[in-house]
């Protein structure tokens, strides 16, 4: 009897992760083919590709804190203010406006994690507040509202780097995660903060450094973001955060963290959402029902994933 | 027999008839349905829903197809926008740009692609973008209104109505035109002496945050005598006249406001509004008529060029019935004829200054006389 349980639990359990992958071919397959192969086009595919580079960097970044069960809603205000300081920088030293975007974005991520732990104040506080705190800063730094770039960063909007940037970090991030204690530990976190410290984890310091290395990538998004745009302005990175929630959801990341998070969510879902935006764009889909269809596609993701056992979100 | 005849002949005239209209038809638009995308921040608010309407009319009119993408909530996302429209097969594009810092990048985009592109609502300020940007052969040109003289006007219309102490409604530091309009204003601020007591910075406000936003500055400011807005389209101005009129301010706090909503002739016989300024949703239409006069190979100008468009001034309840009756109502403020007209395809005599002097010539009077 409990042997037959065993083994009608596991095809559901691995039905839904196949999910999320299975949904990515069947987007694929109907934009491919209602836009007559303008979808799978060269062309089209390097567009998708700089159109999902920094989401897919973002949402990759933010699994190590996902994966604790935490949330980060200040990465859109975090990337905002990377992008503008970096445009100040790039007008007196060029090369040092990506090291510059990515040590600010480490240091407020820092402090990010600092607030949650030190204060005990609960992540969606602090990141709400920093979001906020961070936007009018931007605002401060801006000045004028919009920060040209020069010329001659121009060619670092580059498809093959960007290609080339993307599977690395996604390499390395998938190899943290998965084989060292640092993404095991963020894992156990997720999954019973309790049993986690009683095992020798140390809580704080993993949630400081989570913060910390998910807003230094969003400095490296600001940056990038800067480049694509030619520019950085008050609103460079407005919606970021939730764009890569519903990157990590559509993937089927669970946003309650645990042992059931994966890279390869944040990935998968990222590719989801900008063949979403770029396939509607191309099938000429009248743009007031856009935002309606993406609405009802996140809807049954969120169904079809979220374990609805633990409606614990956020902490 | 005679029957049998005149049914015949009957038959033939109706074969005649259909077959010349199907032919008329087919003189009346272009050679090919080109299809021109429009990046702009919504299509369904007074001003762009208005511009929306005029820009699907005369496509239909000429045998076009427009498509919109309205996800701009940043500098990027109008590249990514742009980017979009461009992979859905656009051969021009018309982009109502955030600032001139993207217009770099925009112009590489529609280099490597083999678009046009004409900004709307927009002119470029930065010389060296501009330097940039003209030189580039797919840069057609734009239309624009002069925003810094439009809030000069409003501040001057505020200080003759004897305010004192303003706050102003905007948005948030970046937005080309806001800012432009609100240079102008804090310029009549300068001259006439009118103090600036409080702002609201805020680029996704609704009319319920508008009122708020009033409540508290009436809260906050006992001596406010003014509010002027940079844009009031998205119900903002309606969010304004509710608060006043909830906190029976009406009349008594002077509102000046660029754009258009519905209802001007109530809000003016009431008093609620003291200087609105808008009716320039017809500005695409002169930038989308570049880019078909050039997708049709029939180029009014070898070089860049710029449309100049007045805003029309609303100072009495009959201005915005006549407003609302010939402009921006059931009909359009130019009827298929004139839009045919417009493209040297059909009609040889069009030319860039002639476009350029239908752009500046455009008011409530001027469609009157030409649609009464």
């Amino acid at each position: 009897m409990s042997e037959n349980k065993k083994t009608n639990a596991f095809p559901v359990h691995n039905f839904k992760e196949i999910i999320p992958f299975v949904s990515l071919i069947l987007v694929i397959v109907f934009f491919e083919i209602i836009t007559k192969g303008t979808l799978l086009s060269f062309r089209n595919m390097k567009l998708i590709l700089n159109q999902s580079f920094v989401l897919i960097i973002g949402s990759v970044s933010c699994s190590f804190i996902v994966a604790q069960g935490d949330v980060d809603f200040s990465m859109g205000s975090m990337v905002g203010i990377t992008a503008v300081s970096a445009a100040w920088i790039s007008h007196v030293a060029p090369g040092l406006a990506l090291p510059t975007a990515m040590l600010i974005g480490l240091c407020l991520g820092a402090m990010n994690g600092l607030l949650y732990v030190k204060f005990r104040i609960p992540s969606f506080v602090v990141t709400l507040s920093t979001l906020m705190i961070l936007r009018g800063l931007t605002i401060y730094i801006a000045t004028g509202g919009s920060v040209s770039v020069p010329f001659s960063l121009y060619s670092l909007d580059n498809t093959k780097l960007k290609l080339f940037l993307v599977v690395v970090i996604i390499l390395i991030a998938t190899y943290v995660f998965n084989f060292t204690k640092y993404g095991k530990w963020c894992k156990s976190i997720g999954s019973g903060v309790t049993a986690a410290y009683q095992s020798g984890v140390p809580i704080g310091k993993m949630r400081v450094t989570g913060y910390a290395i998910s807003a230094m990538m969003c400095g490296f998004c600001g940056f990038f973001n800067m480049v694509r745009a030619g520019s950085a302005a008050t609103n460079t990175g407005s919606f970021f955060e939730t764009d890569i929630l519903i990157a990590l959801v559509l993937g089927g990341m669970p946003l309650s963290g645990g042992s059931t998070s994966k890279i390869r969510c944040a990935v998968i879902g990222s590719l989801t959402l900008a063949i979403l935006v770029n396939g509607m764009a191309c099938w000429n889909i009248d743009e007031k029902l856009q935002q309606g269809i993406k609405g009802v596609i996140f809807l049954i993701a969120v169904w079809l994933t979220f374990d609805k056992k633990n409606t614990r979100l956020i902490k | 027999m005679k029957k049998i005849m005149s049914n015949i002949l009957i038959g033939v005239l109706l074969a005649m008839s259909l077959t010349l209209n199907v032919f008329a038809g087919e003189t009346d638009k272009l050679p090919e349905k080109y299809k021109i995308g429009c990046v702009i921040w919504s299509t369904v608010d007074e001003l762009g829903g208005a511009s929306a309407r005029l820009l699907d009319y005369a496509s239909e009119t000429l045998g076009c197809e427009m498509v919109y993408n309205t996800n701009i909530s940043s500098p990027e996302s109008q590249i990514t926008a742009t980017e979009n429209l461009i992979a859905a097969g656009c051969q021009a594009v018309l982009i109502c740009n955030y600032s001139d810092d993207i217009l770099p990048k925009i112009t590489q985009l529609c280099e490597e692609n083999g678009v046009y592109f004409a900004l709307i609502w927009r002119s470029i300020a930065n010389p060296e973008v501009k330097e940039f940007v003209e030189k580039s052969d797919y840069y057609l040109g734009n239309t624009c209104e002069d925003e810094q003289d439009i809030g000069y006007r409003m501040g001057e219309t505020l200080h003759n109505k004897g305010c004192e102490n303003i706050a102003v409604i905007t948005m948030e530091k970046g937005d080309a035109t806001a800012d432009a309009r609100d240079a102008g204003f804090n310029q009549a601020c300068e001259e006439y002496g009118m103090n600036r007591i409080s702002e609201v910075r805020n680029n996704t406000l609704t009319a319920e945050e508008t009122t708020k936003a009033v409540e508290n500055f009436l809260a906050s400011f006992p001596e406010l005598d003014g509010i002027f807005i940079t844009g009031g389209s998205n119900t903002i101005l309606e969010g304004v006249i509710q608060a006043l009129a909830l906190h029976e301010k009406t009349g008594e706090v002077k509102v000046a406001c660029v754009d258009f909503i519905s209802d001007l002739d109530k809000y003016i016989a009431e008093g609620a509004i003291d200087a609105i300024s808008g009716g320039h949703f017809v500005d695409p239409l002169f930038s989308y008529m570049l880019c078909v006069n050039k997708l049709a190979e029939t180029p009014l100008s070898d070089t860049c060029e710029t449309c100049h468009l007045n805003f029309v001034n609303l100072e009495s309840p009959e201005d915005a019935v006549n407003y609302y009756t010939y402009v921006e109502g059931e009909s359009f403020p130019y009827n298929e004829e004139e839009i045919r007209n417009m493209v040297k395809y059909f009609n040889a005599d069009m030319t860039i200054e002639e476009l350029q002097k239908i752009s500046e010539a455009y008011s409530v009077n001027d469609v009157v006389e030409r649609h009464q």
